[in-house]
């Protein structure tokens, strides 16, 4: 049945007129009223993207005779012969709801309703069944698979069971399977055909209503924002949790047994833009609830190997955040990325997959690392030899700074280990484009915090100098043996040209919806072990 | 004195005389500003500007008309963003802060405190600082969110979420007197979004929207205010509208439809264009003794 459904949309987008068609010719009139809707001229321009012409996904949701309650009183004279077609447009989340005369093979009445679906045709139900006991989640969480005939509500739109796909806009279905004195929920989403999410609720009582949200919430809040989880992978071990403002927190990262670092996060993001002074935001990313993060995660981390050809360099923990509505303007999406590489070297990655309010954004993401271990020095290079500071200090990469060996921006040691700090300029293989990075080193003191724990919203969204919110942390404090803090803040440009697009993203036709396409603009200095 | 709504006072078939209570007037400010009263708004939603703002409008039935005048005075960005406006029969204006996009000019320890903006002088300052049991944090950025001025008595009602936590609510619904600075509590243990007093005859109701979930609750009040009855479950927002987990945080009564602004909440802050309301219209229907919905926008 999912076969013959990827089938029937193809053939559909393959059409003149990209519809999926409810009724066959064997049902006199309500056919002819079906084919008279579909080829009037008012409802092309409902059926093909604006931009690039790409033909969108619609389907007939109903073709019915229309009640008199139906047909508005200028049609009052006329209202013989008139039918009611309703057409789900997939890509937009909209109704078109027309009133037509077969017989004068005209349509009489057009209307649109936007984000709204209309009730929805039985088949749709068994399909979204269908897809339901063959997904692995809904098998898993069941016990097995459920037996089709034990199911409930599945001809039910969502919205009449009081379930909505609110993040991602589809059109969802909520076949329930009940066993024993249970229910389990399987959020159907019918524009990608799977499962969105499973939740398991008690027969016969009325909660919260299960949704698209609720589920991707729970699963966060419970697994990730209520609990530390631990990894063991090739050599290194860490905790992780997601935080209420900070994002994914990193914390007691350890290489081969050493402690490397305490605690690694993004704390802000600062977004300006230029051809409005002082216009921007400064955003914080985490937890979807209970949290003062603007940003979310809506989905789990998630592991992924660093390959360079095939050599297997490392590994990443990775996370994203998403604002609701993207990628529309004025919406944002940050990625971020811990790269944990074989030889002891490790990445934290920021970035941001647009949009954005304009094509004239500066983003400043506000990363903070702890070093492990208390008996720190800063070493910056002469371009003989390298110097250790006395006192904490803020430094642009592009100010005067001898870097070694061409990108290693300083040194930081103590007495049995040292890293090296390496600057972006684009070399990692990930698109980035430079980072011209403020560095911030700061001495750590327990008792005055400095964003050890979830640090508020830390600095103005619009400063473009050294005033990110670091520098506040620096009052002339002596840094020589001590516990120390890097903080550091890239300027990523965003850019919307053609071929050249950078921190962007934009919507695409692909098989009838719309779906994002991201350009992402990655930063983030590279940690080398001192050998 | 010049109404800014005349209180609506239609009747519904069987739940007559519902009244929705609003006495309020303009600021007196405003003539000294040159603006027509009739024209202006107050809005507390403006992109990127914290605080309230006045502005007149070209056409005062269509808030999204041109705007002809605008104001904000120095004091009014005090507080940092802040969120619904109330008005007395004099035209002071009642409002509290309410966090947006992040807590840069909303410190979590700063949300529980409401705002008068005089009528005479236009100056805002504090003007009540509600009790802060519990110091709050990153995990709760919010404090008061619901306020309601009842002219009947000249108090506030005033709803706030400070130092609830996901496991447990802390919120309070609160009657502060404007006169005497006398302030009872009415409601403890409950996270409430939105609230509203309305009158049918010499009875007061409360009416209010629950923070956690999509339930919309009237009880009524005694003449000290206290809750006379046990609260009534009256409207389920649930399934309803674009997202389907709507609260109720504003609510309004006119022409015998009681209008729900409904939005999402999660506890969390929202970005920057993420304004997402939906106004629900419910009306009695008094054979069936509930209320059905009569549109959605």
């Amino acid at each position: 049945m999912i076969e013959q459904r990827k089938a029937q949309i193809q053939f559909a987008l393959a059409s003149p007129q990209p519809v999926i068609r409810l009724v066959t010719r064997s049902a006199t009139g309500l056919f002819e009223a079906q084919e008279a809707f579909i080829k009037d001229a008012r409802i092309k321009p409902f059926l093909f993207d604006k931009e690039s012409g790409s033909p969108l996904l619609n389907e007939i949701f109903s073709v019915s005779k229309a009640r008199p309650t139906d047909i508005p009183e200028e049609l009052h004279t006329e209202s013989r012969g008139i039918y009611r077609v309703e057409l789900y447009n997939y890509a937009l989340n909209a109704t078109l709801l027309g009133l037509v005369n077969p017989e004068l093979d005209s349509l009489l009445y057009l209307v649109y309703y936007e984000n709204m679906q209309p009730d929805l045709p039985p088949f749709l139900g068994d399909l979204a069944v269908e897809i339901a006991i063959h997904d692995s989640t809904v098998i898993r969480s069941f016990g097995y698979q459920p037996d089709p005939k034990g199911v409930r509500m599945q001809a039910t739109k969502t919205a009449l069971n009081r379930t909505k796909c609110q993040r991602s806009k589809h059109l969802c279905l909520a076949p329930t399977f009940v066993k024993d004195d249970k229910a389990l929920w399987a959020i159907v989403d019918l524009h990608e055909l799977k499962v969105a999410g499973v939740k398991w609720t008690a027969v016969g009582t009325t909660g919260m209503a299960v949704t698209e949200r609720l589920i991707q919430n729970e699963e966060i809040m419970s697994c990730f924002c209520d609990i530390e989880n631990s990894a063991e992978k090739d050599g290194w071990s860490f905790k992780y949790s997601l935080s209420r403002s900070d994002g994914l927190v990193l914390k007691d990262i350890m290489y081969r047994n050493q402690a490397f670092f305490r605690n690694v996060k993004t704390v802000d993001w600062h977004v300006s833009y230029s051809n409005t002074e002082g216009f921007g935001y400064s955003d914080a990313i985490g937890c979807p609830e209970y949290s003062s993060a603007a940003v979310l995660a809506i989905e789990a981390p998630w592991f992924e190997w660093i390959c360079e050809g095939k050599d297997t360099l490392g590994f990443a923990l990775v996370q994203e955040y998403f604002s609701e509505g993207w990628p529309t303007p004025c919406s944002y999406n940050y990625k971020q990325k811990f790269e944990f590489y074989r030889d002891g070297s490790f990445r934290p990655v920021i970035g941001s997959l647009g949009r954005g309010c304009g094509n004239d954004a500066t983003y400043r993401p506000v990363t903070r690392i702890a070093l492990a271990g208390d008996k720190y020095n800063l070493h910056l290079f002469s371009g003989k030899e390298w110097v250790a500071q006395q006192e904490e200090f803020w430094m642009h990469e592009t100010m005067n700074v001898e870097f070694y060996k061409n990108d290693i921006v300083m040194k930081a040691e103590d007495t049995e280990k040292g890293f090296y700090f390496q600057a972006n300029r684009g070399q990692f293989n990930d698109g980035g484009r430079g980072d011209k990075a403020y560095f911030y080193v700061t001495r750590y003191d327990a008792e005055k915090n400095e964003g050890e724990t979830d640090l508020p919203t830390l600095g103005s969204c619009c400063n473009t100098d050294f005033r990110q919110g670091p520098e506040k942390f620096i009052d002339k404090e002596k840094i020589t043996d001590e516990s120390l803090v890097i903080w550091y803040v890239p300027e990523l440009k965003n850019d919307n040209r053609k071929g050249s697009e950078y921190c962007w993203a934009e919507s695409i036709v692909k098989n009838g919806i719309y779906i994002p396409k991201v350009y992402p603009c990655f930063s983030g200095p590279k940690i080398i072990p001192v050998k | 004195m010049k109404k800014i709504l005349i209180a609506a006072l239609t009747c519904l078939l069987t739940f007559p005389e519902l009244q929705s209570q609003e006495c309020s007037a303009y600021p007196k400010f405003l003539d000294a500003l040159g603006f027509n009263a009739f024209s202006t708004a107050f809005s507390t939603g403006e992109t990127n500007q914290p605080g309230i703002v006045a502005y007149e409008l070209e056409n005062r039935n269509d808030l999204h008309s041109q705007r002809l005048k605008y104001f904000q005075d120095q004091t009014w960005a005090d507080a940092g963003f802040m969120g619904i406006i109330t008005f007395d029969e004099n035209g002071n204006i009642f409002v509290a802060p309410l966090p947006k996009v992040n807590t840069l000019y909303n410190p979590p320890g700063d949300q529980n405190t409401i705002y008068m903006i005089d009528t005479h002088t236009g100056k805002m300052k504090p003007f009540f600082k509600l009790p802060v049991t519990d110091i709050p944090d990153a995990r709760n950025p919010y404090g008061i969110m619901g306020i309601f001025y009842d002219c009947a008595g000249k108090n506030l009602y005033v709803s706030t979420v400070s130092g609830s936590s996901k496991e447990q609510q802390k919120g309070k619904v609160y009657r502060l007197n404007t006169q005497n600075h006398e302030l009872s509590e009415i409601m403890n243990g409950l996270d409430v979004l939105g609230l509203g007093i309305f009158h049918i005859g010499n009875e007061k109701f409360l009416i209010y929207g629950e923070a956690r979930n999509s339930t919309v609750w009237s009880v009524r009040l005694n003449d000290e205010g206290e809750m006379a009855e046990k609260q009534k479950m009256i409207i389920h927002l649930g399934g309803l509208g674009p997202r389907g987990d709507d609260r109720g945080r504003k609510f309004r009564y006119r022409d015998g439809i009681l209008e729900i602004q409904g939005v999402p909440f999660m506890y969390n802050l929202a970005a920057p264009r993420q304004r997402q309301e939906t106004t629900y219209s419910f009306r009695y229907e008094a054979q069936q003794g509930k209320w059905t919905l009569s549109s959605i926008q």
